[in-house]
């Protein structure tokens, strides 16, 4: 595991454009992710639900040992896990589904950041698929949902992630997550 | 959800969010007629943001929040409901203690849920009830309203009967000069008054100045700071309450500096402005001393309230109205107004190229991309489109988030391509007002932008929602009227093509692009009374512009005027020698019977531009018929036959181009390669006069009377003038034609 002076290294030159520093970033972040995500997976029903936010924090709380830490710092962290998190999370929904077909499948709330339940396993899925047809047609509206609902980044921290205007950040995912929401309720209606 | 649909639904459905709720219905039927799927998900999306960012729909159905009788406070008594505002509702209310009406303002309580920020609200209230003044809207008390699951805060106010400035400017336009003087002096009054109590307005325009009678209110000042979002607790900023109206900010106010007395004698001035002509500055326009368009002594009055540095604005908005100004003791270099000009246009752009940790996107980019435009506007001087392209171009790598950039990048790239017909300019135009769309959706400029663009592509519904976004956003943008003129001429909607081209004309009285292109339609229409006035317009308008004089000459050759059609010519010669001026020339005095001379004028022009096929064939045609010229006239046709078949090999359908290489075919005695190019000429436009009138050429040329009679006919049927078919060398022997004269005459009849 990196230790805190390699993982704000790392950020810094990510931050800079260094794409080798982001696949070590990404392959540092993904292990510690997994591991507390499974950790939170595992817990018994009715204390299961995960928000991500918490779990990305507490992954970088644990990799960085920071409390304060630079806020460009965090928010670029947030946006190389966000992607990471939507991974691990399909992931899981899928071998939750695997076994269990059938059954009335719920509307995922789609809140400002996720609360994750396995049993909206078939949700996450769809919403994983919904939000991939999005990005293939606005990819900036894909980059900045998956920030906001999988990473938990603030309206402040997209904008400073993508270095685009708060306002920008607003619009775009007001549109995205209305978009996603009619396109979830409807492909969950029955046929 | 088919390709584009995402784009589409995504374009109405933020539109639809700007829109008050009662508009959104009639704008879903009208952006989505025939299409009940497109409007069912936009409406069904529209209801899910319900309770988010805004609440569309939701006030739409289920009306207003108060229902009349309502008692708040046990001592108002809700009238009626009055309107919707930035922070919440408006009512009239009766008060059932002191007796009379007041206007009471609900203020949703999401606003004011971070940290102290109701503890600043009521600072706020409690400083603003100090102030009485009579162009000042008189605040009297705050309540909280908290039952039954519902929660906000109301604010009583003097209740003001009228229409306020901004709603005025929409209809009427500007003021009279009288007019403006009085109410400008009134909101000054009340301005002063305000920062004589320390309190700062912060949001400042038209919306915000209520015109009763003859007396002018300014009100919801104040108010702005209790939800400012530069505030450092972190909870508000995340409620998205920006309520400051970015085209009114001034440049500390877009730094994100703490507002001033400055800021609103800043935003004094760009309300004199559009009081005085009736409309936002834009892009185009000039903030130099001389060239605003106002009267010299608002101009000063206008500029000094705009100065970049708030330190050399005046003082109070007193002070700035009677425009103290010493000639030349303070005049600042040229160079210092631009930058005042860009700053106030990037204001009125609502350009938000900054944040908080960003690089500032300065006064330097905004007055690059002003000359940039500068060049586009002129771009029939020799290479400033690619000057322009090319700035623009290091602009927008400099300053990738500045959607101002993209978007005039956009229009250089349209212009280039205009100019060049090169159709990947059309991709790289569409990418770059895409981009500036997805930076900045809130002024009109990017909408503007894509929907040229899109209209240049044939993709007319999206245009349409596009220009119609750009014209919501700012009503008084020429650029959008003229955008939609073209978008109308697409779809053949002659009616509204010319009441936008004249709505443009009308903004913007002093654009030459618009009489051209107004111009050209009536010379298309064969108005050419029209078309004459309107390219002399033109030419007036940019005297140092070949371009309208050329078309001028045009038409008076057409109409057959042909001292007229050369002394514009000439004219425009003066102003710059242009290959097709020269060739005109010729083909006038080839008109003439003149020869010689028009092949002196050819060979000018060819030494301008020798890749031009059709001077070589019109040199072609004058060596033709003087004397001993056969053989130089056939080396002549040759030449542009070579460069007509280049040019085919890149463009084989070019119909135009096929029939004029199969009579210079013909010309040269290749008969069969003559009749192969004009049948597929003609394959290709079947209903083009012209290619009907140059296959009468090619088979008069080719001794073949029947077809070139034939042919004839069908051109004057098709509406080629009679008068150019009498005029035309290759068709002499046709003309005598006893069957030919037979034509003529029933075809004049048929005229009358």
């Amino acid at each position: 595991m990196a230790d805190e002076a390699d993982i704000t290294g790392l950020l810094r030159r990510f931050q800079a454009g260094d794409e080798e520093a982001r696949s070590r970033l990404m392959e540092t972040v993904y292990g510690e992710l997994k591991q507390i995500a499974g950790r939170y997976m595992r817990r018994e029903r009715g204390d299961h639900t995960l928000q991500t936010t918490a779990l990305v924090n507490e992954a970088y709380m644990k990799l960085t040992h920071a409390r304060g830490g630079a806020w460009q710092d965090r928010a670029h962290f947030f946006a190389v896990a966000a992607r990471i998190m939507r991974q691990i999370l399909v992931d899981h929904a899928r071998q939750h589904v695997a076994g269990k077909r059938g059954g009335g499948v719920q509307m995922l709330p789609l809140n400002e950041a996720l609360v994750f339940a396995p049993e909206e396993s078939g949700q996450m899925i769809q919403l994983d698929e919904a939000l991939s047809r999005l990005a293939s047609e606005d990819e900036r509206v894909g980059q900045i949902v998956e920030l906001r609902f999988f990473g938990g980044l603030s309206v402040d921290e997209t904008a400073e992630v993508l270095k685009i205007a708060k306002r920008t950040v607003e619009r775009e995912w007001s549109f995205g997550r209305a978009w996603l929401r009619t396109e979830l309720g409807h492909s969950a209606a029955p046929q | 959800m088919g390709t584009g649909k995402i784009a589409q639904l995504k374009s109405i459905f933020l539109h639809a969010q700007q829109l008050e709720a009662h508009q959104v219905r009639a704008y879903l039927d009208e952006v989505c007629v025939g299409e009940p799927e497109l409007r069912a998900r936009a409406e069904a999306m529209l209801k899910q943001s319900e309770g988010a960012e805004t609440e569309l729909l939701d006030a739409a159905e289920s009306g207003p929040l108060l229902a009349a009788g309502r008692t708040l406070a046990g001592r108002f008594r809700v009238v009626r409901f009055v309107g919707k505002g930035g922070m919440g509702e408006v009512y009239l209310a009766d008060d059932l203690e002191l007796g009379g009406q007041v206007a009471l303002k609900t203020v949703r309580s999401r606003l004011l849920t971070g940290g102290n920020a109701m503890g600043r609200f009521r600072r706020e209230v409690q400083l603003s009830r100090q102030v009485t003044h009579p162009n000042i809207c008189r605040v009297f008390d705050v309540g909280h309203e908290l039952r039954e699951g519902e929660d906000f805060l109301f604010l009583t106010m003097e209740f003001l009967e009228g229409e306020t400035l901004g709603a005025f400017l929409k209809t009427q336009g500007k003021f009279s000069l009288e007019l403006a003087e009085s109410l400008l002096r009134q909101m000054a009054s009340g301005l002063d008054a305000l920062h004589a109590q320390g309190i700062m307005h912060r949001d400042l325009k038209p919306a915000n100045v209520m015109l009763v009678g003859s007396r002018a209110v300014i009100m919801d000042f104040g108010l702005a700071r209790a939800f400012d979002a530069t505030n450092t607790d972190p909870e508000f900023t995340q409620t998205g309450a920006i309520l400051g109206t970015p085209a009114y900010m001034s440049p500390e106010q877009q730094l994100g500096e703490t507002a001033t007395a400055a800021s609103d004698i800043y935003a004094f001035g760009l309300i004199m402005y559009e009081m005085l002509l009736g409309r936002k500055p834009t892009l185009r326009d000039s903030f130099v001393p001389g060239e605003t368009g106002l009267a010299p002594e608002w101009e000063r009055r206008v500029l000094r309230c705009l100065a970049r540095d708030p330190a050399n604005r005046p003082a109070t908005a007193t002070e700035a109205m009677n425009a103290v100004f010493v000639e030349g003791a303070e005049k600042p270099a040229r160079r210092n107004y631009l930058a005042y000009a860009a700053i106030a246009v990037a204001a009125i752009a609502g350009v938000y190229g900054l944040s908080k940790l960003g690089q500032p996107a300065g006064s330097n980019v905004n007055e690059e991309i002003t000359q940039a435009r500068g060049l586009l506007f002129r771009y029939f001087k020799p290479n400033n489109i690619a000057d322009a392209v090319r700035k623009l171009e290091d602009i927008t790598r400099r300053q990738p988030d500045l959607a101002v950039g993209h978007a005039a990048l956009a229009d250089a790239y349209l212009v280039q391509y205009r100019d060049s017909k090169r159709v990947p300019l059309l991709d790289l135009a569409k990418d770059q007002a895409n981009r500036a769309v997805q930076l900045d959706a809130e002024t009109a400029a990017p909408h503007a932008a894509l929907g040229f663009v899109l209209v240049e592509r044939g993709e007319l519904d999206l245009a349409g929602t596009e220009l119609r976004r750009a014209l919501q956003l700012d009503a008084r943008n020429a650029e959008t009227q003229w955008g939609l003129a073209q978008l109308y001429k697409a779809q053949g909607r002659r009616t509204e093509m010319d009441a936008a081209i004249q709505k443009a004309i009308d903004l913007a009285p002093e654009d030459w692009r618009y009489r051209m292109w107004l111009g050209s339609e009536f010379r298309d229409r064969r108005n050419f009374d029209a078309a004459i006035e309107q390219y002399k317009a033109a030419a007036k308008l940019m005297p140092d512009n070949p371009m309208p004089l050329i078309s001028l000459g045009l038409v008076y050759f057409h109409q057959e005027k042909l001292a007229e059609a050369e002394s514009a010519w000439q004219e425009s010669l003066k102003i710059e020698e242009r290959a097709s001026t020269l060739s005109n020339l010729g083909m006038l005095r080839h008109r003439q019977g003149k020869y010689a001379d028009a092949s002196a004028f050819y060979e000018r022009s060819l030494k301008l531009n020798n890749a031009n096929y059709l001077m070589w064939a019109n040199l072609a045609a004058s060596q033709d018929v003087m004397a001993g010229g056969k053989t130089k006239a056939i080396e002549s046709y040759r030449r542009a036959i070579e460069l007509a078949e280049t040019r085919l090999a890149k463009t084989p359908n070019d119909s135009d181009l096929l029939s004029d290489l199969a009579s210079y075919q013909a010309a040269v005695g290749e008969k069969d390669r003559a009749i192969v190019e004009i049948r597929k000429a003609i394959a290709i436009s079947p209903e083009s006069p012209d290619v009907a009138r140059r296959a009468a050429e090619t088979y008069e040329i080719l001794h073949l009377r029947d077809d070139a009679l034939r042919w004839a006919t069908k051109a004057l049927d098709l509406g080629y003038s009679l008068t150019d078919l009498q005029a035309n060398a290759d068709l002499a022997g046709l003309r005598a034609d006893q069957r030919y004269k037979k034509l003529e005459a029933q075809f004049k009849e048929k005229r009358k």
